[in-house]
C-alpha cells in the first residue's frame, strides 16, 4: 500500500515538474500533499498528517493559484 | 551545453551523497520511544504524546517555529504591499495596483466577474462557519486527540478564506476585513499571550519554559498545553488571515 | 523497506533535478515543496519501523499499551518541518512575484540577461 501510493507521489511530482501549463501543476502538487496525508496517516502519524493535509491541500495551493493568476500561466521556456 | 553537463555532474554528486543516507538498515534506537512510553502522560498529563514533546519537554523548538512563522509573514506582507514607490517596468510586468477596484466605474466589471462563478461562492460562503468551528475545535483538543495549535490555526485561516470568497454582491465587497489592522491586533495580542505563558514558570521559582501547574491539583498541569495550544493557534490562524486577506482583497487601504 | 526508501530517494532527487534543471521559477518553487514533502516521508518512514501503534492513548485503554507505539520523537519535529517549508514556499512565491512585476517575465534566464544589461 505505502509503495503504491508511493509511485503516484512520485509520478505526480515529475508531471508538475513538466508540464506546460502551471494551473496543471498547482493542483498536481496539492494532489501530491493529500497523498502524503493519506501516506502519513498510514505510517501512525496523525499529527502530521493533518498539518500536511491542511497547509498542502490548502494555505500553500492558495498561494501558488495567486501568484500564477499575478503573473504567467503558461510556461513559455 | 556546457550548463547542462555541469547540471548533470551535480546531480549525479547529490545522488551519491543522498542515496547512502536514504538506505540505511542499521535498527532505529528506541531508547525515546521507551522512556517516552513510560513517563511522558505522567509528567506532562497530556495524553496525546506528540503534543507533549513539542509542548512540554521541546517547547524551545515550537518558539523558535513560531518565530520563522513570524519573520515570513512579515517579510511576505512587506513585500507585497506597495509602498508608494513607482519605478520603470518592462513591458508585460503587471505594474501598478494590483487589487481589484471597489469603486468607480470599474465597479460593473467587477460585478460580472463575480456573477460568473455565483455557485462556487454560494456554496463556499455557506460552509465557511463549519470550517471555523471545526479549526476551533482542533485547536482546543491538541492534548487528547491529534491536532493541536498550528493545525487548527491553519484550519482557521481556511475558514477565514472561505469567508472571503464567499461575498457575491457589490455592497458585500467593501465591508468584510476592508484593511487588516483588527487582525493584526489579535495576532500580537496572541503572541503576548505566548511570550507571557512561557515566562509563568518564573512565579513557581522555575525556569523559563516550565510548566507552573506541576504538582498542583486543581488546574491539572495539561491546562499549560491547552492555553498554549490555544495561543499558538490563535496566532498562526490571525497571522495566515491577514496573508489571505492580502491575497484575495489586494491592500485597499495602506496597512 | 528498501523499495519504500529508494522511491524516496528518487523523489528527493527528481526535486533536484527540478531545482536545476527548470527555467521557469514556479517550478522551482515546485521542486522545492517536492524536496520538503521527500524528507517528511523519510522521516516517518523510518520511524514507523519500531512499532505498530498511534502515539495516542484512548480512554478506555491502559497506558501501558504505549509500549508498542511508534516512535514519536520524529513526529514532533516534523511538525515543525511542514510549518518551516509552508513559510519558505509563501516567501518564495512572493519573490516570484516581485520578480515578475520588476523584469515582466518568469524566465531565469531572461531574467539574468536584463539584469546584466541593465547594469552596464
Amino acid at each position: 500500500m505505502t509503495v503504491i501510493l508511493l509511485v503516484a507521489i512520485l509520478g505526480l511530482s515529475i508531471y508538475a515538474l513538466i508540464c506546460k501549463d502551471l494551473l496543471y501543476g498547482t493542483i498536481a502538487l496539492s494532489v501530491v500533499s493529500v497523498l502524503t496525508a493519506l501516506l502519513l496517516y498510514i505510517l501512525h502519524a496523525p499529527d502530521v498528517a493533518i498539518t500536511e493535509a491542511a497547509v498542502g491541500a490548502g494555505v500553500s495551493t492558495v498561494i501558488f493559484v495567486w501568484v500564477i493568476r499575478k503573473t504567467q500561466r503558461r510556461d513559455e521556456t | 551545453m556546457k550548463r547542462y553537463i555541469i547540471g548533470v555532474v551535480s546531480l549525479i554528486m547529490i545522488g551519491v551523497v543522498v542515496f547512502p543516507i536514504v538506505l540505511f538498515s542499521a535498527p532505529w534506537p528506541r531508547s525515546a520511544r521507551d522512556f517516552l512510553a513510560r513517563s511522558a502522560v505522567s509528567e506532562t498529563g497530556a495524553t496525546n504524546v506528540v503534543a507533549s514533546i513539542y509542548l512540554g519537554y521541546r517547547l524551545y523548538d515550537t518558539l523558535g517555529e513560531t518565530m520563522v512563522l513570524l519573520a515570513a509573514l512579515v517579510g511576505s506582507v512587506y513585500l507585497m504591499t506597495d509602498h508608494g514607490k513607482k519605478k520603470e517596468h518592462f513591458p508585460g510586468a503587471a505594474h501598478g495596483s494590483f487589487s481589484l477596484p471597489t469603486t468607480g466605474e470599474n465597479i460593473h466589471k467587477q460585478y460580472k466577474r463575480v456573477q460568473r462563478t455565483e455557485v462556487l461562492s454560494l456554496t463556499v460562503g455557506k460552509l465557511s462557519p463549519v470550517v471555523l468551528l471545526f479549526g476551533w475545535y482542533v485547536m482546543f483538543f491538541g492534548h487528547q486527540s491529534p491536532g493541536g495549535g498550528f493545525q487548527g490555526g491553519v484550519v482557521v485561516a481556511s475558514g477565514i478564506t472561505f469567508l472571503l470568497m464567499g461575498r457575491r454582491l457589490p455592497q458585500e465587497m467593501g465591508v468584510l476585513f476592508q484593511n487588516t489592522v483588527p487582525v493584526q491586533r489579535i495576532e500580537v495580542g496572541a503572541l503576548l499571550a505566548i511570550l507571557l505563558l512561557i515566562g509563568s514558570g518564573l512565579l513557581r521559582g522555575q525556569g523559563f519554559f516550565s510548566n507552573p501547574f506541576v504538582g498542583v491539583e486543581m488546574p491539572m498541569p495539561v491546562t499549560y498545553i491547552v492555553l498554549f495550544n490555544i495561543a499558538i493557534g490563535i496566532k498562526v490562524g490571525a497571522g495566515l488571515a491577514i496573508l489571505m486577506i492580502l491575497m484575495l482583497r489586494g491592500t485597499v487601504r495602506d496597512t | 523497506m528498501i523499495l519504500e526508501q529508494l522511491l524516496l530517494g528518487m523523489l528527493f532527487l527528481a526535486g533536484f533535478g527540478g531545482l536545476i534543471f527548470c527555467k521557469n521559477l514556479i517550478k522551482k518553487v515546485f521542486a522545492l515543496s517536492i524536496m520538503n514533502s521527500a524528507v517528511i516521508l523519510l522521516f516517518m518512514v523510518e520511524g514507523d519501523r519500531i512499532g505498530k501503534r498511534a502515539p495516542l492513548v484512548l480512554d478506555s485503554q491502559e497506558i501501558l499499551l504505549l509500549q508498542e507505539m511508534v516512535d514519536p520523537l520524529p513526529q514532533a519535529l516534523m511538525l515543525t518541518a511542514v510549518v518551516v517549508g509552508l513559510c519558505v514556499t509563501a516567501f518564495a512565491l512572493v519573490l516570484v512575484y516581485r520578480l515578475h512585476r520588476e523584469y515582466g517575465t518568469l524566465n531565469i534566464d531572461i531574467i539574468y540577461e536584463r539584469i546584466r544589461d541593465a547594469s552596464h
